[in-house]
């Protein structure tokens, strides 16, 4: 038994393909104390929105996963359909990319929010109804009423993800499951939501995953960040220790490869070759085919996470190169760049 | 919503006009004359003849013979029948409750299999699911005549369970007559809503939003009735209306296999006799029956769907 809320222990998920199995997480670990947020950074495809899957156990028919996922200790990959039902209705919420997709169009707002409440956890319609109203009146909706008898399509993306964010914090559950809330919405509404999401989320206590591809976004509402590449873990640390002094050549490019506020470039730099998927990755580190710093010994078998000091890094040269790391914008690597910055899906 | 079932009204009344135009037309153009059927064969005099066309008609120029049986319709005269000289109205009025309730029954049973089972098979896949494709290829292949016999000799002839000619008399005996014909007339129709209700909803289940609401906690039952069915009626609906329109054309031939005296095997003697006035009525029903039909399905659409807005209108 654990103090953390979620621990992830060496979760690996590979799915059948017409090419044999797909290994599309690699062994991921990482852990959350309770009332934490964890931000989860990578680029498309890197395996955030599987991690999370295998967490809520949504992840694709066929998919394979091995390794442990400790809700307060208890292994969620190991519940039955009753079991796994209530963790999903009291101690898990999700908040998805598309509030547009995550509820059903042919039915009113009302019906979503007790649904979750009544149909899921057991209460009363009454008392359903009006807990429901409170909470849209909490995640700063105006008109309550109008709300609650519109139907998905009447209202915009924003007024959408703040419903699903009141809906998740119906049952205060123990661990907020966050996958790109803010991407979908215009910018405008973006900042909105994201703090209506982190206001919300501190009241509640509750602990939050957050999935993001933007780091900066990461940097401003989690406690600490997760690098994932290809499907494992690069790098762990604060945002402040991120950005002062990387210590994995990804976590470095990422940060330079972000526009900066203060000093106009030219260019904005990228990184170098495209992102390769975790079954790609054939032996050695997933990342030395695009490091600039790549050395011989890179290729040559598995890097482990190393823990220190309160920081994780997957990198053979992590000590090597501290100080070049960590010192100013490294000029741009011999080869053709090629752009490999956030190409986000629409998912 | 009531603005909007006004003006699909009207634009039935007015597919109806030209229907009976077009209905009157293809009539005037077929071939073979009304009197010589008649006539029965027998040599009669062009007298005789004469007398005849004058008496119903046949010599006058087209557009006359039209507003002359148009008017008629208006005013709820359809006519006489040319072979029995009986109202034509009234002979509809006695053949109508037989394919009326022929068809009632077909439909709930294309509701009641083709779309539970169809459900069914969705939901629970595994060896119920590939029996209903089985059965539905089967059903969908099987052209209704051949169906309606085999029905009869093997229900009727062998076991002796159904009668086999005539409509019955009150509820339960109209049921037992009714029976046979009516799985005849609606087993295409059951296998293809089958089919389609069965996609709809393994195509539903995949949804993000149902994936959600289970990932939410929401029990399955609930999530299977509120989430996947009820989406997937939307698809059903218009297909389940389609086919429930087409029955009463369908139905000519399983009246005409059981000899039930409904108006579809009217219509077929009357085209055999030539009999326009009753050709003519009948058409003019059947195309009513698909109007209606169809503006039934849009307002349940419109219902299912709040996405809807009928004719522009918030719902
Ligand atoms: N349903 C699926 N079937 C097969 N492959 C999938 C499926 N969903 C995602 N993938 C693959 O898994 C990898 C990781 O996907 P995902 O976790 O969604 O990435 P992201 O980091 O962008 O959220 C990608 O290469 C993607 O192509
Ligand atoms: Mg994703």
């Amino acid at each position: 038994m654990s103090a953390n809320v979620l621990e992830l222990d060496d979760v690996r998920l590979a799915l059948p393909s017409r090419h044999g199995d797909r290994t599309l997480l690699r062994g991921v670990s990482l852990s959350l104390a309770p009332g934490e947020a964890l931000g989860l950074v990578g680029e498309s495809g890197s395996g955030k929105s599987m991690t999370l899957r295998t967490v809520l156990r949504t992840e694709p028919p066929g998919a394979r996963v091995t390794g442990r996922v400790l809700l307060d200790g208890e292994d969620v990959r190991l519940l039955g359909a009753a079991a796994l039902r209530r963790v999903r209705a009291e101690r898990l919420t999700m908040i998805s990319q598309n509030p547009r997709a995550a509820l059903n169009p042919v039915l009113r707002i009302s019906r979503y929010l007790v649904e979750g409440l009544c149909d899921a956890r057991g209460e009363s319609r009454d008392e359903a109804t009006r807990r429901a109203r409170d909470l849209l009146a909490r995640v700063g909706i105006a008109d309550v009423d109008r709300c609650m008898d519109a139907y998905p399509h009447q209202l915009s993306g924003g007024m959408l993800q703040r419903v699903v964010i009141a809906a998740a914090m119906a049952s205060s559950p123990r661990l907020l499951l966050a996958d790109e809330p803010t991407t979908a919405l215009d910018v405008t509404t973006q900042s909105e939501v994201m703090a209506i999401l982190d206001e919300q989320r501190r009241e509640h206590g509750m602990a939050m995953l957050f999935v993001t591809h933007d780091l900066e976004l990461a940097s401003a509402v989690c406690d600490r960040i997760a690098v994932l590449y290809a499907g494992e873990i690069v790098e762990i640390g604060t945002p402040a220790q991120l950005h002062s002094a990387p210590r994995h050549p990804y976590t470095r490019l990422l940060l330079d490869s972000r526009p900066s506020l203060t000093a106009k470039t030219a260019a904005l730099p990228v990184i170098p070759g495209r992102p390769i998927a975790a079954y790609e990755v054939e032996g050695g580190c997933a990342f030395s085919g695009r490091c600039p710093w790549v050395a011989p010994r890179c290729s040559e078998g598995e890097v482990a996470l190393v823990h220190d000091a309160g920081r994780a890094t997957r990198c053979l040269r992590a000590d090597e190169l501290t100080a070049e790391l960590a010192g100013p914008a490294v000029s741009e690597p011999a080869g053709e760049p090629v752009q490999a910055g956030e190409t986000e899906e629409t998912a | 919503m009531l603005r909007f079932i006004i003006r699909r009204l009207g634009a039935l009344a007015a597919t109806l006009l030209i229907s009976s135009f077009l209905i009157f037309a293809a009539m005037y153009a077929a071939p073979g004359s009304p009197e010589s059927f008649l006539v029965q064969g027998r040599t009669v005099s062009p007298e005789v003849l004469a007398s005849i066309r004058a008496q119903y008609g046949l010599d006058d120029p087209f557009l006359v013979r039209y507003g002359h049986w148009l008017g008629g319709v208006l005013t709820g005269d359809l006519g006489e029948s040319l072979t029995t000289r009986q109202d034509v109205a009234s002979l509809l009025a006695s053949r109508i409750p037989t394919t009326l309730w022929l068809t009632a029954y077909a439909a709930v049973l294309i509701v009641v299999f083709g779309v539970v089972v169809g459900a069914i098979a969705g939901l629970r896949g595994g060896a119920f699911d590939t029996a209903v494709l089985l059965g539905s290829s089967v059903g969908f292949a099987i052209p209704t005549f051949f169906a309606a016999v085999l029905l009869m000799s093997v229900f009727s002839v062998t076991l002796g369970w159904f009668p086999v000619f005539g409509s019955g008399s009150g509820l339960a005996d109209r049921m037992s007559h009714l029976t046979l014909p009516a799985v005849a007339l609606a087993l295409p129709a059951v296998a293809v809503v089958a089919r389609i209700t069965r996609t709809a909803v393994v195509e539903e289940r995949e949804a993000e939003h149902v994936q959600i609401a289970l990932a939410r906690g929401v029990p399955w039952r609930i999530v299977a009735r509120r989430h996947i069915v009820r989406n997937a009626m939307l698809p059903v609906t218009t297909i389940v209306g389609v086919n429930i329109a087409a029955l009463v054309a369908g139905a000519a031939v399983v009246e005409h296999a059981f000899t039930l005296d409904g108006i579809g095997a009217m219509l077929i003697n009357a085209v055999q006799q030539k009999d326009f006035a009753v050709v003519q009525a009948i058409a003019l029903v059947l195309v009513a029956v698909f109007g209606v039909v169809n503006l039934v399905i849009d307002i349940l659409y419109a219902v299912i769907d709040p996405r809807v807005q009928l004719g522009g209108e918030s719902a």
